[in-house]
């Protein structure tokens, strides 16, 4: 090679190492550590697959080792002894094998012996904020107690209802006692584990609108040693249903987000595109993709739900994938029956503080065994949280689409195969062009006219006109055309000129003369010629009739040559379809594809078989 | 009935889009072919069919020729709409009418129900809109370049002149085997035999290998192959405007490709760049 083909190669080499470090450039997983009362959560800044996680401490010993499931995670949670004020290290083995290390130090004070958090309404968590319940109607209020320490502590929980408020249901255990006229529900447990907890939810009615009751809890804690006390309030607004209604609304709903709620642009708002697991990357000893149909979620949906009164409002948003044409939930869609209480479709709780937004993300579940691409319509829904009303709502049109990578595949090896045979013409055009007399080039391209006049002509034209005469079957009748009288042709043109090539040359004056006449100089034509020009010289020289110029001396030679272009047929028809599909975005039902290709070999073999007679006809006339 | 020297007759106008070189109209055909398969928006892709149908008419081609690709467009279109009225697989899907019921014995089973859908027809209508394009296009390429021109822009395009040759001996013959079949077929029907029989072929065959054969010691004697290279009496030359619609032409090809191309990467998790971003929308929105 002289010096400039060095250095193109060398350009070469250093262009495709630098993409590839380009592409495979390691991104970073970052994340941290939370040390909580029952262990600690592992939070990673951007989800990833995790498959094992090791806890150690300073000195390296392992105190605890946990395996993943499959799946993406941000926040896992891992049950685990700690001391205050030590580091304690993390070890993360990823999918794939790589793992990394996260640190965290321990507070030094550690927690509080007894921890008590008091939710009115439930869900509520802003300390000091006011939830709006609707007059009339039920809400739940929360309260929860965890012992951290390892002894045992008696607990004493007094409530106090305030006026505005009545004790609609009270758990067992606890009772309503009226001290002073007033209403305390009074409650009493022993914890005797560390991390044991008590959780009771107590359902409170608000009577009047307009009205703001304080509630106030005093929690007396003894551990036989020491006794003290701890309190919480929670004030509740009390409105009516209406006044509420025109402070809530639905303001933004996208679809579809990341589980955190932000905006995937891959596919555009109301785009979901479903990719069945790729074979390729299976076959080329891809890792499996652990996906267990519609279990994990397809996709997020975000919900935008803002709030212009003056307190937080506690509102059960729900988002509801429907038929548009029939308004039930979309089957493909619908959760699977041990999720969302098996309502079907997906709902979140959020605390909407005021004169704000907060965004609810709703999963949405895809089952992809029924899964049909077209449009749906996402139906979401608020309503106050306990009552039954829907206060807002909206409809957005959503996509569903889905890919099938056969066609997109199977178009990649019909390209391969029109490069190959293009670039071999274009690499060795004089040397094959040269192996034929003049006198056989002329014939080839005559047997390029009488196929365009036979086959291309009739087909262009009868092709659609028998579409509306016989419906789908037309291929019944237009396969005359398309199978036997084009393979007749050409076998009978590999008998007189049985050499490699011949058939090629026709294919290309087929071609070029389907261009100049219709014009159909496009790149599924070429698709479509390259790859029937590469099978047929391939069958035809396997089968020996341009290899050894055996011809069609006996039948079964003949039977030989008509299955050998039976299958190319199969091939080649099967290759248009998936490039139909691919290129021009068209839709076959298997059945029609494979009645097609059924035909078609049938109708081949039979023009095979004939072109083999006509071929011994012709070449005592071409010897003439 | 159709006037096959009148359509295959080509190249005869003076008009702008006649004297564009040929090789300026081979490449935008070849360019438009891969851009269009990139193309999703149906109004660009109407818009390429008006602009082939505007090409004619400033052509001011024959009214037979029009008529002609009317009517091809027209069933080209035809066979998109009506194969996709009942094939169409996406929801919701409207039955417009019942072809077969899944209840029919056999067909039933086999189709498990065939329908004409209104949805699919508009798709097809649409996707139709791609194949009508492209077939408006090779059709205006093809009617206003001297098929001799064609294949000098064809062999300057590297093509092997041999190959050109046989491309031209057929384009030559295509009215002489039109006019040759029809006596054959005329022969068979006189004798009492079918117009549409594989046995036609056998005389039609015969008598092109003996043309073939005359025609072959035709141009060997006129020196046919004696030498590696050969002239021509035209040559094709570029003008300043030619190069710079075609550098303009592929410039917008590569642009729209490369952006349709680097939102496919993404869509299929290839790979994603966030300053591609305005792309993607663009390539999504737009194209």
């Amino acid at each position: 090679m002289n010096k400039t083909k060095w250095t193109l190669v060398a350009i070469v080499v250093i262009t495709v190492a630098g993409l590839y470090l380009f592409l495979n450039v390691n991104q970073a997983i970052t994340g941290h550590v939370e040390f909580t009362g029952q262990g600690v959560d592992i939070v990673l800044d951007a989800p990833h697959e995790v498959e094992k996680l090791s806890i150690m401490n300073e000195k390296g010993k392992v105190l605890t080792v946990v395996a993943i499931g499959p799946g993406l995670r941000q926040k896992i949670p891992v049950f685990t002894k700690w001391d205050p004020d030590k580091k304690y290290f993390v070890e993360l083995t990823l999918a794939g094998g790589k793992s990394i290390v996260l640190t965290g130090q321990s507070p030094a004070a550690g927690l509080e012996k007894v921890s008590f958090v008091l939710q009115a309404p439930y869900g509520l968590n802003s300390a000091g904020s006011i939830g709006v319940v609707p007059a009339g109607s039920a809400f739940t209020a929360n309260i929860l107690l965890t012992n951290h320490t390892d002894e045992t502590v008696n607990i004493k929980v007094d409530i106090k209802i305030p006026a505005g408020l009545e004790a609609a249901n009270i758990p067992q255990g606890m009772s309503i006692e009226t001290v002073d006229g007033v209403r305390h529900i009074i409650g009493r447990k022993r914890l005797q584990a560390k991390n044991e907890n008590w959780n009771e939810q107590l359902q409170l009615k608000a009577v009047q609108a307009g009205t703001k009751p304080l509630i106030r809890a005093i929690v007396t804690v003894d551990n036989g040693k020491e006794q003290w006390q701890m309190s919480g309030t929670a004030a509740v607004q009390v409105a009516s249903v209406a006044d509420i209604s025109s402070k809530i609304r639905i303001q933004a709903v996208e679809l579809p987000v990341d589980f955190t709620g932000r905006f995937d642009p891959k596919t555009g708002s109301g785009s979901l595109v479903y990719v069945p697991p790729s074979r390729l990357a299976r076959l080329a000893g891809g890792e499996p993709d652990n996906r267990r149909l519609d279990d994990e979620p397809f996709a997020y949906a975000g919900i935008m739900v803002s709030n212009d009164g003056d307190e937080h409002v506690l509102i059960l948003v729900s988002g509801k994938i429907l038929d548009p044409v029939s308004g039930a939930l979309a089957p493909a869609f619908t959760s699977p029956p041990h999720k969302n209480a098996g309502f079907g479709y997906s709902y979140g709780v959020a605390a909407i503080p005021p004169h704000s937004g907060t965004q609810v993300v709703l999963p949405v579940y895809l089952n992809e065994n029924s899964a049909v691409a077209g449009s749906y319509l996402f139906k979401t829904e608020a309503s106050v949280f306990g009552v039954n009303k829907v206060i807002s709502s909206s409809e957005k049109e959503i996509q569903l689409v889905t890919r099938n990578d056969r066609p997109v595949m199977i178009t990649l090896v019909m390209s391969l195969l029109a490069v190959i045979g293009t670039g071999w013409l274009l690499w060795r055009q004089e040397a094959a062009l040269s192996r034929f007399s003049t006198k056989e080039l002329v014939t080839v391209s005559l047997f390029g006219t009488v196929t365009f006049v036979t086959v291309n002509l009739p087909q262009t034209v009868l092709w659609d006109i028998t579409h509306v005469v016989f419906g789908p079957f037309s291929f019944l009748f237009t396969g005359f055309f398309s199978q036997t009288v084009l393979y007749a042709l050409m076998i009978a043109l590999a008998v007189i000129i049985p050499r490699p090539g011949a058939i090629t040359l026709m294919i290309i004056v087929r071609f070029i003369l389907n261009g100049f006449i219709f014009g159909h100089f496009t790149p599924l034509q070429v698709l479509t010629y390259a790859a029937l020009a590469v099978c047929l010289e391939s069958a035809l020289y396997t089968a020996g009739v341009t290899r050894n110029q055996a011809g069609c001396s006996t039948a079964g030679k003949v039977m030989l040559i008509a299955i050998a272009c039976g299958l190319v047929d199969v091939v080649t028809s099967y290759m248009n379809f998936m490039a139909y599909m691919t290129l021009f975005r068209l839709f076959y039902a298997d059945w029609y594809i494979q009645a097609v290709i059924a035909a078609g070999f049938v109708y081949t073999v039979a023009g095979a078989a004939i072109g083999c007679r006509l071929g011994g006809t012709l070449r005592r006339t071409s010897m003439d | 009935m159709l006037n096959w020297q009148e359509l295959t007759r080509t190249g005869a106008g003076t008009t702008l889009i006649h004297r564009l070189d040929p090789r300026v109209k081979i490449s935008m055909l070849l360019i438009t072919g891969f851009v269009i398969i990139f193309l999703d928006n149906p109004a660009l892709l109407a818009i390429m069919l008006a602009v082939g149908a505007a090409g004619m008419l400033i052509a001011r081609l024959p009214l037979m020729k029009l008529k002609v690709a009317v009517v091809v467009v027209l069933l080209g279109l035809w066979g998109a709409v009506f194969s996709q009225a009942l094939f169409y697989e996406q929801v919701p899907r409207t039955v417009m009418l019942t072809l077969i019921a899944p209840e029919l014995p056999v067909l039933g089973p086999l189709t498990k129900g065939l329908y004409v859908y209104h949805e699919g027809v508009i798709y097809g209508l649409r996707q139709g809109l791609r194949m009508a394009a492209m077939t408006t296009l090779g059709l205006l390429v093809c009617w206003t370049t001297d098929t001799r021109l064609l294949l000098l822009g064809l062999v300057r395009l590297r093509m092997p002149y041999s190959l050109a040759f046989m491309a031209v001996t057929a384009v030559r013959f295509i009215p002489i085997l039109m006019q040759e079949t029809m006596q054959v077929v005329s022969a068979s029907t006189m004798r009492g035999g079918s117009r549409l029989s594989i046995r036609l072929l056998s005389p039609i065959l015969a008598n092109c290998l003996r043309r073939a054969g005359t025609l072959a010691v035709a141009v060997e004697s006129r020196a046919f192959r004696s030498q590696d290279r050969r002239t021509y009496l035209e040559e094709l030359c570029f003008t300043p405007g030619e190069k710079m619609f075609l550098s303009v032409y592929i410039l917008l090809a590569v642009i729209v490709i490369l952006s349709k191309t680097s939102y496919i990467c993404y869509q299929y998790g290839l790979y994603y760049a966030s300053s591609l971003r305005p792309v993607y929308e663009i390539a999504r929105s737009y194209l």
